[in-house]
């Protein structure tokens, strides 16, 4: 675990680690294009998931949507105190 | 030789002998236990056991087949890993609840008939919520209350439904109900059984009711009461149009719940709600890889869900709070709880290599393979939002974060010992998924590692994880409590107490209270006056009444009481003449 809490700790291997997370998730963007495209490995159940890069496109419209909901629409709406019932 | 050994019985027969026994022995019992249930549910073979005939109806104890066998060996299989998980407990209360709480749902599976499964779903309620009031605080207790009187609701939903049923059909056999698809028996049953399940807007008692439960019961209660209700759909209601759509709304329902909450168990609550909902989809799709799906996901669920349970579990033994906002930097200290939550967490969000991605796929393939798009977005939806609370936010605030300063150490041995148990199932399974596959109700043919399946995963949780950067500062969990569907019972509740308080009780204290007062009153002095009257009148005098009547008796006594012995003598002899007499003259005649 020490060598995780360098990692954390230390802001310039964060900036790195950081790094490497955003070439990893371009990274799969590309294969996941690649095995559509090139190499036709993939199949669809409906016209929208055999895209290109369906996952990563999906994964970050489904990210921002539940963000949205939850934390700008349902959670003003919805929070309370802790003590709301007593 | 016994032919079918229940494994209910066997664990609820068993609770009986937990009072006797202390320190290691008990601790050995329980496990072996559980696993003697396992070991019983392994070797049985497919059949109908234990009917008995019962007012004119056959009862089934024993409908055992694919579909039940399964659901019995992850029930019985959670249980030996949740009481590896709760050795450390002293509190008997809490062990003898699980096992009767465990052999009840173990009763629902292998039930083949209406009343034998309303017994035992009764049983269930009634014995899981000792695992809440064991906590023993004004809080548990109350929500205990509510979790009881919501399952007594439905229960009541599911036994007028059985009524019905049975006075149309003449039959109390418990089968697939679509040929009665519409009627008001099969709503009713249905509502029970959704109760059960925790599908909207019948959840709120799941969020209300587990993050009250002791540390131990969290982890019992994740795994059965749900899954008992997914059972019950699958082998009823599969096919039912209406919970394709529940499921569906219910698997994204549940994690905007969970992107909101700030106590990690109540948000772990909200994502079984969600994971219940991919089950109650696939059934209402009802085509077999959305059935098996749904059957599989179950199995997998009990597991991870069980160890992020124990994982959150572990962290409010320790620390005294599992509230996100009060919580971080503890993966210092607390690294192999870390390690395992996280594997659940991977599990969960259907990572590949984890369990959840070999059974959550076939679900959304199912979805897919029937060309249902709305199912397909949805279930795609709530598996990055899985990620998104569980894996990032959950993780992140709990273990990294900012540090909260709190001391902990790593919980006791056997709480580990369970977590690590649990983390080798999710393993194992995500990597052999045939050692599932085999075990589901219909052949599964299915291919979860695609070279595309696994890319959009791990796309999906890229980019989700790009969106919780992006929006990082705005999901930092407060404190606070977040309204569900119990608003609307428990406002109620608190109208009816208003209004029970003020009128009713004025009427109650001013008026009925009063008039009772004022007989009770009036006939309480009238019969003491008589009682006086009586004392002194009657008792006083006559006591010394009686001791002067003592004296002359005992002085009427003295005159025969000579102390000679020749008067005495006298009276014998007196008494043999006079007996001689009677006898010649009476008997002798």
């Amino acid at each position: 675990m020490n060598g995780l809490r360098r990692l954390l700790e230390d802001p310039q291997r964060m900036k790195l680690l950081k790094r490497v997370f955003f070439a990893g998730a371009v990274f799969v963007a590309l294969l996941e294009v690649l095995v559509v495209t090139v190499l036709h490995l993939g199949h669809g159940y409906f016209w929208f998931d055999g895209l290109p890069a369906f996952g990563s496109l999906y994964g970050l419209i489904s990210g921002v949507i539940i963000i949205i909901a939850a934390k700008f629409i349902f959670y003003p709406l919805l929070s309370r105190k802790e003590e709301h019932y007593d | 030789m016994i032919e079918w050994l229940h494994p209910g019985l066997l664990l609820i027969g068993g609770a009986a002998l937990v009072p006797f026994l202390r320190g290691r022995l008990l601790q050995a019992y329980l496990p072996l236990l559980a696993a003697a249930a396992l070991l019983d549910c392994i070797l049985m073979a497919p059949g109908t056991y234990a009917t008995l005939q019962f007012l004119g109806y056959d009862l089934t104890f024993g409908r055992v087949d694919r579909l039940s066998l399964l659901f019995a060996y992850v029930f019985t299989l959670a249980g030996v890993i949740g009481f590896v998980y709760a050795l450390h407990v002293k509190d008997r209360l809490q062990h003898i609840a699980a096992l009767i709480y465990m052999g009840s749902a173990l009763g629902v599976i292998f039930a083949g008939d209406y009343f034998v499964l309303f017994i035992f779903w009764e049983l269930m309620a009634f014995s899981s919520v000792f695992l809440i009031w064991a906590n023993r605080t004004p809080e548990s207790v109350a929500a205990g209350f509510r979790y009881l009187l919501v399952h007594v609701f439905g229960g009541l939903c599911l036994l007028g439904g059985i009524m019905l049923h049975i006075g149309q059909t003449g039959s109390i056999s418990f089968d697939a109900m679509h040929a009665f698809a519409g009627g008001t028996a099969f709503v009713l049953i249905l509502i029970g059984f959704i109760l059960n399940a925790a599908v909207p807007p019948l959840n709120a008692w799941l969020p209300d009711a587990y993050p009250a439960a002791t540390v131990t019961g969290a982890v019992f209660m994740s795994a059965y009461t749900t899954k008992s209700a997914v059972y019950v759909l699958v082998r009823g209601f599969s096919g039912t149009e209406a919970l394709m759509w529940l499921g569906a709304i219910m698997a994204v329902y549940g994690v905007i719940y969970a992107t909101m909450e700030n106590n990690g168990r109540r948000l772990l609550a909200y994502h079984i709600i969600s994971q219940v909902g991919f089950m109650v989809c696939g059934i209402g799709i009802g085509s077999e890889m959305a059935v098996n799906g749904a059957a599989a996901h179950a199995f997998a669920h009990i597991i991870y869900k069980g160890l992020l349970f124990m994982g959150a579990g572990a962290v409010l033994y320790m620390a005294g709070t599992v509230k996100l906002s009060e919580l971080g930097g503890l993966y210092k200290t607390m690294p192999l709880t870390m390690i395992f939550f996280l594997v659940g967490g991977l599990s969960i969000a259907g990572a590949p290599l984890m369990s959840g991605f070999v059974s959550k796929s076939m679900t959304i393939s199912g979805a897919g393979e029937q060309h249902n798009s709305f199912a397909f977005l949805m279930l795609t939806l709530a598996s990055s939002g899985t990620f998104l609370s569980i894996v990032l936010k959950m993780t992140y605030y709990m273990f990294f974060g900012k540090n909260s300063g709190l001391q902990v150490t790593e919980p006791p041995k056997n709480m580990l010992v369970a977590m690590g148990l649990a983390s080798f199932i999710c393993i194992f399974i995500g990597i052999v998924p045939q050692s599932l596959y085999a075990l589901l109700p219909y052949p599964a043919d299915y291919a979860p590692y695609t070279a595309q399946h696994v890319l959009n995963s791990l796309g999906l949780f890229f980019f989700t994880s790009i969106g919780f950067i992006l929006f990082m500062k705005k999901l930092a969990p407060k404190p606070g409590l977040n309204l569900d569907t119990d608003w609307f019972y428990r406002r109620a509740a608190q109208a009816f107490m208003v209004v029970v308080r003020r009128p009713i009780a004025n009427f109650e204290y001013k008026v009925v209270g009063e008039a009772c007062d004022y007989l009770i009153r009036t006939m309480i002095l009238l019969v003491s006056r008589v009682v006086n009257h009586f004392e002194t009148e009657a008792v006083q005098p006559s006591a010394p009444a009686l001791a002067a009547g003592a004296s002359r008796f005992g002085a009427m006594l003295q005159r025969f009481q000579t102390g000679r012995v020749h008067d005495y003598a006298f009276v014998m002899a007196v008494g043999i003449v006079a007996l001689a007499v009677f006898y010649f003259f009476w008997w002798g005649g």
